[in-house]
This record gives C-alpha cells, structure tokens and sequence, in this order.
C-alpha cells in the first residue's frame, strides 16, 4: 500500500515538473540580457558545451550563445563575429532596431530566423544555429552557421547495388534533403519540417510533390504524426507504428524504408511521401505496398528480361524462405509419398541417425543459425571470420558428422538462410512466420501449413494503409500494373503513364 | 443505406467460383444416388439452366435497390415473416457450413486418413475462417484472388496430365442406364448450389457489370464441371465404381516425371480454399445476424455459429440416422430452392404488388 | 475498435495455445518409426498367409555408409491366417508401423492366385497411403523367393523386377496391370482381368515377364503362351519392342515392331458379333538381307502378325472366356442395344463372334549388307 502511494505521488510529481517545463519554456525572451543568459545558464545547467561570448554590438550590450562543435567556426568567425564587433551605424537606435539592422545589413549568412521564445532559442542553438540576443530588446536573432561533423556520403550496407548510385543518406537531415533536391530539380517538390519527440525535440521533414501527392494521404499523414507522443526519437523506425493504421496486427509493414536517395526520389516520384528524420540515415516511405519489397533500384537499370527473371527468383526466393522448412517438415513426418523414392531413402537416414524429431530438430537448426546471424551482427569486423569458421565447423560438418542433425534438414535451412537475404527487407517477418510454419507443419501437417498460409494471406490481403490496399495491384487485380509486378517491363512501356499511389484500385 | 466494403465484380466471380470448386472435391457418387458419373455431365448442363432461373429473382432485387442484400431485404419488405426468412437464411448458411466441413471430414477420415486429431483440424478451420471473416468480405475477397489462381493452376496441372491417360473405350454412352442418374445428377448438382444464396447477400458489397459476373460464375462453375467429369471419367474409367469420392482419386493418379502423389499438396490447396469458403458462409451468418440481432448481439452468435458448426460437422457424421437425412439430396434441393428461388420470388412479389 | 482488437488478440493466443496441446504431435509417426516398404510379396498356403516386405534397412544409421552402398534393403517375413495378422507381426517384430507409401509392386504367387486374388488386392488399395500405380505381378515361383536370391545372398530389388515387367510396353494402358486397373477389371463382372507373369530362376537368380496370366473372376486360371502374349500386346492398342521370328525358306529371320496401333470395329450380323480387329505396325528387319525376293517377305510377316492376334483371341475369348481386350466395351458404344440384350450371357456371345483379323505392315530393312537405308514398303 505504502510502495503505491509512493508511486502515485511520484507520478503525479513528475507530471507537474513536466507541466511546470512546458509552461517554462513557452515563455517569451526577457527584456534583460542579463536575465535571458540567467535563464540560459540555469536551464543548461551549466553545461560545457554552453558558450556565451558577451559583445558590444553598436555601443549596446550583447551576447552570442553557442554549442560547442555545432558551429562552424571559421564561418562563425568571418561571417558573424568579425562583421558585427566592427559594424558601425546609428547608435541611437533601439536595441531592436539595432537587431534589425544588424540582420539587414551587417550579416552575410543567408539563414537567419527571429526568435522569441525560450523554446525556440533552445532549439535552434541545439540545433547549431549561434543565437545572438540584444540588451533592453525581447527578440533574438538565431544564425544558421551549422558546421557540426557527420558521417560522408557512401553507399549503404544495407542496400548494395551492382548499378546506380552510390549515395546513401547520412544522419544529418539538410544534406539529406540536399542528395533529394539534386535528384528531383523540381519547384514542386516541398519540403516541409516538423517536430517529434517531446525531450528530443527531433527534426523531421516531409518529401513530396505537389500536384502528385493525394492530399488525403498528405492530411492523414500529418495527423498520424501530430499524435506522435513519444518522449525521444532516436531512429527513423521509431515513427513506424505510429504511421501504420489503428490495430494493425500484421506482420508486414505498411512503411517502407530505405537509405537510398534514388529510391525515395522514385517513391516520392509516384506520389508517396518520405520522411525524414534528423540523426537517422534512414527515410521512411508511405504508403508502401506489398509488392514494393520485390523492387530495387537495380531491377530498373537491368535489361528487362533480366530483371523479370531476378524479380521472379525474389518471388520464389520469398516463398522459400516463409514455406520451406515448414513445408519440409509437414511432409516428412505426415505425407513422405510426395517425395520421390530415391530421396525418401536419404531423408530416413537421416531421420533415424539423428536423436531429435524433424520438427525439434529443425527448429534447433534455425535458432542456432538465428544465434550466429546475431553474433555476426554484434561482433567487431576482425572476430566476424571467426564466428564464420565455428558456425560451418559447428553446425555444417561436425553436428552432421556426430549425428547431431540430419543433412537434408541442414540443406533446408541453409536454402532458407540464403533465400531469405534475396529480400533483406523481408527478414524480419519471413524469420519469425518460418518459425511459426515449423511448429505449425509439424503439428497439423500440409493441412495446417496450407491453413496458416490462407490466414497469412487474408492478413496481407485486409490490410490497408492511408485508405490504399497492401497488395494492390495484386488485388483487388489492376491488369496494367502487372508490367511492373509480373515482369519489369521496358522503360518506353514503363514511361507511357506513370501509375501513382493513390490511383491503385481500392 | 451506404455502401462499405466494395468488392469488385471480378472479385465477386472469384468468390462465387471457388466455393463450388471446393464443394466440387467432395463430389460424392453414393450421395448422387447415382453409378455412371459420365451422364452427370448432361445432368451439369441442366443444373446451369437451373442455376440461371434461380439466379433471376436473385439478381432483380439487387437491380431495384444495388444497396440491399436479401438480409437487407427480407427485413424492409415484410415484418414477422421477414424475420422468419431471416432465421430461414441464418440456418442455411449455418448448414451449408457444416454440410461442406462435415464432408470434408467424411472425405479426410474415411479416404485420406490423417495421423492428425479431426477434431483440431476442424477447429483449425472454423478459427481460421473466423479470423477471415472478422477481416470483411475485403480481405477475404482478395485472398480468394490469390487462392483461386493457385488452386486453378493445380487444377490445370492434374487435368493436364490426366489427358494422356484418357482412354476413349473409358465413355460409356450418354444415358446408357437412362435418365436416373441422369436426374439424380440434375438434383444433386443443383441442391450444391450454395453460391445463389451468398451472392444474394454479397451483391450489395460489389461494383461493377454484376450481370456479366453471375453469368460469367454460373456457366465456368458448370463448364470446368463437365471438362473434370470428362477428363476423370476419361482417365479413371471403371476404376471409378471403386472409388467414394472422384476427383480426390483423380489427384492421387495425376502426374508426371517425379512429381507423382501430389494429392496431399492438393489437398492442401485445397483446404486453403475450404477455409474462403467457410468464412464466406460464417460472413453470410453473421450478416443475416447483424440484421436480426443488431451490431452488438451478433459478435456473441457468430461465437455461438462457430461452436455450432464444429459439433454438427463433427457429430453429423457419426450419427447414420441425422446424417441420411442431412445428406438427403432432395432435402438440399428443397432448402437450396426455397433460399435460392423462393424467398427472393416472394419478396419480388409483395414489391411489385407494393409498387402497383 | 478496441474491443475487435482484443478479441483479435484472444483469437490468436486461444489457437496459439491450442496448437501446443495439439494431440497429433505425439501421436504421429516419424519416418524412423515406419518400416517403408518397397516391394510386397504375399503367398498362401493352406490354412495361412505369408506376407513378405522389402523394406529400407535404416539400421545403418551412418549416412557415408548409405552414400556408399546405395539404399539398403531387407527383406521380413510373416506367417498367420489373416493379412491383417501378418502385417500385425511384422509391426510387432520391427516395432515400426509399415508404410505403403513407396511401395512399387506386389507379387502374389502362383498357388495363391489360383485361390483368388481380390481379397488381397482389396486388402491393399484400402490402404490409403498405397500408391494405385503399384505394379501386381504373378510369379512362377513364391512371391517370398523371388525378393531373396539364397544362392548368391545378393536381394533381387523392388524396382529391377518393376523394370523387368515394364520392357516392351508403351504408354500406362492395362497391359501395366497395376492396382488401379487390376481392381476395375476385377469389380467388373464384364472384363476379366490381367496380370503379367514373373517367371522366376530361383538357381540362377533371374527375372523375366514374357507371358499373361489370366483370371476369371479373381481366381488365376490360365497362363498365356509367349506368343499368344505377344497377339495381346498387338491388339492392346500400342505396342513397342516386340521382337519375333519367322521362317522364310531355310531362313530364320527377326524382326522387331518399333510400333504398332491396333483397331478393333465390332459389327452385329443378325444375332452374331463380327469383330475386325486391324493391326498398322512399324518394324525393323532383320537377317534378311541375302533374301532375293523381298516382296514375300511381307504377306508372311504380316500373316504371322495376324497368326499372334488370332493365338492371342483364340487362348483368350474362345478357350478361356477372358474378355481382356474390352470387347464388351466397344459392343456398349457400338449397339448398346445388343449389349443389353446379351449381358447375361456375354461370355458365349464373344465366344460365337467372328474375328477377322488384319494386318499391315510397313518394313525397314536393317542389317550391314542394306543396300538403301531407310526402305519402306
């Protein structure tokens, strides 16, 4: 009783601190300098990376406030500091006055935004703007002189392609905007900021073209992120389940993402919008159909036939990767007829020299291999080739060789583990639904495979995101698109009309 | 009232297509009463003259108001017997459920002869199909897109390695034993039309040409009819007298190089297509409920539905008394008739003598 | 909403829950607790069934040593008054449940066919795993010493006797005699059913299948002589690979018929059936090439054809009674009439019918001394 009433008060404290911080920082910039630098320095709480230079500005009492290696010094230095210590101008103007023309006339950086509030000034200053504020004056002029370090423009990891580009997004969302803008040199194109995250306070932008994008789909977009009520946002994927609809339980994600400006230019270009987000390298996609997961870049800069053929292996590679071991497993251990009799005998060899049922034995298998994808993932560069030589001595010859697991099963999953990187996209649902195939193909046989994969396909099929279906143009079927599902047509058929989103049947 | 939920015309045929191919698996010669499946195939050319009959009374309400199902219906043209038609509709597609599960079961027990509980399959099927049918007739339309063409391509593919194994010799002549089977046929094909019905309440949640799609459903259901009949009893011959339920058989002896004995994917594909049916039947319940008992009570029958069907479909079977007499023919026929034909004649009726 | 949700949810975890109590995860047999069978012998004796399997030995659990062998087999016996019994015993024996699923042939004695077949082939296509295309042999000797050669030790293999008995025939007619055609004829009180006769040299531990064994009803009642055999292969539709020989002069020639396609018409005469069963057939010639008068050659060799068909129609329908050829069949689609009127006593009515049997044949000369390669006339 005591521990809850404890936590009840807490609670209730924390909310009126909260409350007390809102209120707080909505309140304008003081007449005083010095009382704003008091305020500065007491919010901060002395933080060493909090610089105040004190400066006199036009015979008036001034200050500039700046992150320490957020700025562009040397901009900072030419463009800012050395222009206003030596301006010189009517010194019987108001402070206000003298802002003004400090802003007009002294100042060569091009981005310059007035602030009046503490909110604002904090965001801008931590945002690496250099904050320069008047005495006897209640408005504060922040300076775009960013020059914080970010990580060089490179080809992502995650998405390696033989042809194309080799930019990827950083984490520093205006250069971001930046590899879009170069892309698509169009006066329609807009972006639009905004903020998430209620301590982070972090930046987002959204991508889209005018005249292109539904704005149905824009207006259900902004008001799916306005009830955004997280505390911090650190990643791009934080934002998913907020922009998918309302109980969704699906497995599949009806938001795309990639690292990759060519590709958001071509999403974007289709009426999607991306969304940005400061600090991620990452852009998310919406709406994103079903079908999108099977498209890279690369399939549009391959010969057509070509690319047919890698989206069809993608296709099959997909279904390998959900169906096999569950599959396998189904008809192994209640329909062994279908399997051709030379393989039957390879299959019961193998079967009666391991101590393990297929179905245990497979799922061993795949938690194993799901043990090492981790460690390979964790682990630094130089031990990576170990985990590899354990990982093929452990489970490839000595488990097989100690009649630990049958070969046959470790071929499964091996064809699993190599099908599944065709769609790294898809990993994460494909790795959870073979799992949930496993214990369903060797319980309730093909019966209960075949079951589950009808449920699955009425869990795609029923969803819907932004009012557009998940597996359009599949169904409800649109005969024209399937130029770019069945098969990746020529770019003069591709070009004849372009399909956007929101005119998929729904 | 307003639309949700559309569906389109294609869709539509979809749906009505696959749940007779499904009931078509468990095409069954005892329960046609009949010993020559051959002259089933003129039995299937009069059934789609019947089906066509049936059709109209069906398709001239929903011509009169698109937004009304015969749920809709039943309710707005009459008072008392309007409910009654509608526990009428509520028991029919309750027991078209458990007639296509308690077959199903028949067929796996006795044919297939599972290492798995009858039990948990069924249950399987009922959840699943629950699960579908608390989706909407949105998802369960475009998953039936998707079903239908993998069954399709199975279906082509055991047609088309049966041809070679057609024999002519295996034709006996059309009405060599006379008409009984012929008329046996004629009533056993047009008592499985289940499909009336649920277009009946489906319609309202389509656009598009509904005419061209129920004509279009009607003739392809008959016509792959006949071209299995053919191609089975082409294939199979006398092997026929033997075997409980033919197109099953027919699965098991199709195919080519090392991909022989595929029944058991078939079947499986199968029961991906029994799950769309089901939960097309448990949605047609839960619609005529909606309208009887309103939103809120009829989330609590469909629960009620669900348990219903699992111990009539597993029980049914068991019982020889219950199950002739669930199984009879013209019973099927009778309650297909009144569903299919009848009531929509009635409610056609009392709207024209309303209008004059 | 919420509320769709939740119950979504409880959806979910009630099937999730119940797929772990799932009953038929433990009463489901593994692969390692089934005996996969590929050949079945059955022999009778008086008052009991001998059952024997050939089943996959998976003793030999080391998987190198399977690679290096090939599939190991063995061979299990069992004696007892019932089929059900005998497989009961080889259960209980092995303590592995039998799996009929690759089994690729049946072979039931001679002795035992002589007593009826049909239980035993009811017995089996009951079975739902058991493949309808097994393939049903006859063997001259017991089905249990055909699949164990004592003499070298070395077992005579399921799928070597099945190619054994599928030389010279083409296409899956009922020549192929396997489950699914055997049962039809033997439900048919019309037809009469055929099965092709495995003639075992126990000493020598070989294998052929040059001869018919027919039946009346289901009981064994007459084994067809080599060349009758062959008449039926010719009149059963297709044909390939036959080889015979004829006596031209002094001169033994062979040939072999790379195809042939028969046609049977049945026209009724007054009260009598007139079958007209023609024959087209393709064949290569051999030893023929010091023959100076090639136009003989012809007539003779297409009158031995038709002297096959007749042996073939004679040991059949006039000796035996053994509508094979589906005859019966062709009278229905003919005059189905005459058919109704005559199904009762069938039996006599094709025993009494004429056969004017026909035959064409067109000739390739084959040899060193050929003078045009590719000579047909």
């Amino acid at each position: 009783m005591r521990n809850f009433l404890n936590k009840l008060m807490y609670r209730w404290k924390s909310a009126q601190n909260e409350a007390q911080d809102e209120k707080e920082k909505k309140q304008p910039l003081s007449n005083s300098l010095e009382k704003n630098l008091e305020y500065f320095k007491k919010s901060f709480d002395e933080s060493a990376d909090l610089t105040i230079k004190p400066v006199r500005i036009l015979n008036t009492n001034a200050a500039i406030i700046t992150m320490e290696g957020m700025i562009n010094k040397e901009t900072f230095a030419t463009s800012v500091m050395n222009p206003i210590v030596y301006a010189f101008g009517e010194e019987a103007l108001s402070s206000e006055e003298k802002l003004e023309y400090i802003k007009s006339n002294i100042l060569t950086i091009s981005e310059q935004i007035d602030v009046l509030t503490f909110e604002d000034a904090f965001k801008l200053v931590m945002s690496g703007f250099a904050l320069l504020l008047f005495d006897e004056c209640e408005k504060a002029l922040a300076i775009g002189v960013q020059g914080f370090n970010f990580r060089s423009i490179a080809e992502p990891e995650t998405e390696v392609m033989q042809k194309g580009s080799k930019e990827g997004f950083v984490e520093a969302i205006r250069i971001n905007l930046t590899l879009i803008r170069r892309r698509i040199k169009n006066p329609k194109l807009k972006f639009e900021f905004s903020t998430v995250g209620k301590t982070s306070k972090t930046d987002i932008c959204l991508c889209y073209i005018n005249g292109t994008v539904s704005s149905k789909i824009l207006a259900e977009l902004k008001r799916r992120l306005s009830k955004i009520d997280l505390k911090n946002v650190l990643a791009a994927e934080y934002l998913m389940p907020y922009l998918e609809e309302e109980g969704d339980l699906s497995f599949f994600s009806g938001v795309g993402y990639s690292e990759r400006p060519d590709t958001v230019c071509g999403k974007i270009s289709e009426g999607r919008i991306a969304i940005l987000v400061d600090g991620t390298p990452t852009a998310l996609i919406v709406p994103y159909l079903f079908v999108e997961y099977f498209q890279t870049i690369d399939d549009y800069a391959e010969r057509p036939y070509f690319a047919t053929l890698t989206r069809w292996l993608k296709y099959l590679s997909f279904l390998i990767s959900t169906l096999l071991p569950g599959l396998y497993v189904a008809l192994a251990v209640f329909n062994p007829e279908v399997f051709p009799d030379r393989l039957i005998s390879k299959i019961a060899y193998a079967i009666a020299g391991t101590p393990f049922s297929l179905m245990l034995e497979t799922l061993i298998i795949h938690f194993v291999y799901e043990i090492m994808r981790e460690a390979g993932l964790r682990l630094p560069r130089p031990l990576g080739h170990a985990v590899s030589i354990v990982g093929g001595l452990v489970i490839g010859e000595t488990a097989v060789n100690a009649g630990l697991i049958g070969a046959p099963t470790l071929m499964v999953v091996a064809l699993t583990a190599i099908s599944s990187y065709v769609i790294p996209n898809l990993y994460e649902p494909t790795a959870i639904l073979r799992l949930i195939f496993i214990l369903v193909g060797g319980i309730l046989g093909i019966w209960g495979v075949m079951l589950l994969f009808s449920v699955l396909i009425v869990n795609i099929c029923a969803k819907s995101n932004f009012g557009i279906p998940f597996v359009a143009p599949i169904a409800p079927f649109n005969l024209y698109s399937m130029r770019d599902v069945i098969m990746r047509a020529g770019w003069k058929t591709l070009s004849q009309k372009t399909e956007n989103v929101q005119n998929m049947p729904h | 009232m307003e639309r949700k939920d559309i569906i389109t015309a294609p869709q539509l045929f979809s749906l009505l297509f696959l749940v007779n191919i499904i009931i078509g698996i468990t095409y069954n010669l005892p329960m046609a009463q009949s010993s020559n499946m051959w002259d089933h195939a003129i039995s299937a050319a009069i059934a789609l003259l019947i089906n066509v009959v049936y059709l109209l009374p069906v398709y001239k309400l929903y011509k009169i108001n698109p937004t009304m199902s015969i749920a809709d219906n039943c309710a707005v043209n009459f008072k008392k017997l309007g409910t009654v038609f509608l526990i009428i509709y509520g028991v029919y597609y309750l027991f078209a459920c458990c007639y296509t599960l308690s077959l199903f079961n028949i067929f796996v027990r006795d044919v297939v002869n599972p290492d798995i509980s009858l039990f948990m399959l069924t249950l399987c099927v009922i959840l699943a199909a629950s699960y579908a049918t608390c989706k909407g007739i949105e998802g369960i339309a475009r998953a039936c897109t998707i079903i239908l063409f993998i069954i399709c391509v199975s279906i082509a593919f055991i047609v088309f390695t049966l041809i070679p194994q057609i024999d002519v010799m295996n034709f006996p002549p059309l009405l060599f034993e006379g008409l009984t089977d012929t008329v046996n046929g004629t009533v056993y094909l047009a008592s499985l039309s289940f499909y009336v019905p649920l277009a009946a309440i489906i319609m309202p949640f389509s656009k598009g040409n509904i005419k061209k799609t129920l004509i279009a459903s009607t003739v392809s259901i008959y016509a792959l009819f006949v071209l299995v009949i053919a191609v089975v009893t082409g294939a199979l011959g006398d092997y026929l007298k033997t075997q409980s339920f033919p197109i099953y058989t027919a699965t098991s002896v199709a195919g080519i190089g090392v991909f022989k004995r595929m029944d058991a994917i078939y079947l499986g594909i199968f029961t991906s297509g029994l799950f769309i049916t089901v939960s097309l039947f448990l949605f047609a319940f839960f619609s005529v409920m909606k309208r009887l008992f309103g939103e809120g009570k009829s989330k609590i029958i469909i629960f009620l539905g669900d348990a219903l069907v699992l111990i009539l479909s597993l029980i049914l079977p068991m019982f020889k008394e219950v199950s002739y007499f669930f199984y009879d023919i013209k019973f099927i026929f009778m309650f297909t008739m009144a569903t299919a034909f009848v009531i929509p004649m009635v409610i056609l009726i009392k709207h024209k003598m309303q209008i004059k | 909403m919420r509320k769709m949700i939740t119950i979504k949810k409880i959806l979910i975890l009630l099937e999730l829950v119940l797929a772990c109590f799932l009953c038929g995860c433990t009463q489901v047999a593994g692969l390692d607790e089934q005996l996969i069978v590929y050949g079945i012998g059955v022999d009778k004796t008086e008052d009991a069934y001998e059952l024997t399997v050939q089943t996959l030995n998976t003793q030999t659990t080391s998987e190198k040593s399977s690679q290096e062998e090939g599939k190991s087999i063995v061979n299990i016996s069992a004696a007892a008054p019932t089929l059900i019994e005998a497989v009961n015993k080889i259960e209980n024996q092995t303590g592995k449940k039998i799996l009929y699923s690759h089994a690729i042939v049946l072979i039931i004695g001679q002795e035992t066919a002589k007593s009826g077949i049909k239980e035993i082939i009811r017995f089996f296509s009951t079975n739902h795993k058991l493949r309808p295309t097994v393939e049903v042999l006859i063997s001259s000797a017991a089905a249990k010493d055909v699949f164990a050669n004592e003499g070298d030790g070395d077992i005579v293999n399921a799928e070597d006797i099945v190619s054994i008995s599928k030389i010279g025939k083409e296409g899956d007619d009922g020549i192929n005699s396997n489950i699914r055609y055997l049962l039809s004829d033997l439900e048919n009180p019309q037809k009469a059913a055929k099965v092709w006769l495995l003639e075992y040299n126990k000493d020598e531990g070989k294998a052929a299948c040059p001869q018919i064994a027919l039946f009346k009803s289901d009981k064994l009642t007459d084994v067809l002589s080599e060349e009758a055999t062959k008449g039926v292969i010719l009149i059963y539709k297709k044909a390939k690979n036959i080889a015979d020989s004829i006596n031209v002069g002094d001169m033994q020639i062979y040939y072999e018929l790379s195809k042939a396609k028969s046609k049977i018409n049945v026209s009724v005469d007054g009260n009598k059936l007139v079958f007209n069963v023609s024959l087209c057939a393709d064949l290569e010639l051999y030893n023929a090439d010091n023959l100076a008068a090639n136009s003989e050659i012809k007539p003779i060799i297409e009158s031995r054809l038709a002297e096959l068909m007749q042996k073939a129609i004679d040991s059949c329908i006039k000796k035996n009674g053994c509508d094979i050829f589906n005859f019966y069949r062709h009278i229905m689609n003919a005059n189905a009439g005459f058919f109704k009127e005559n199904l009762a006593n069938l039996e006599e009515v094709l025993k009494a019918a004429d056969y004017e049997i026909s035959a064409q044949a067109k000739i390739r000369y084959m040899g060193a001394n050929q003078k045009i390669s590719s000579l047909v006339y």
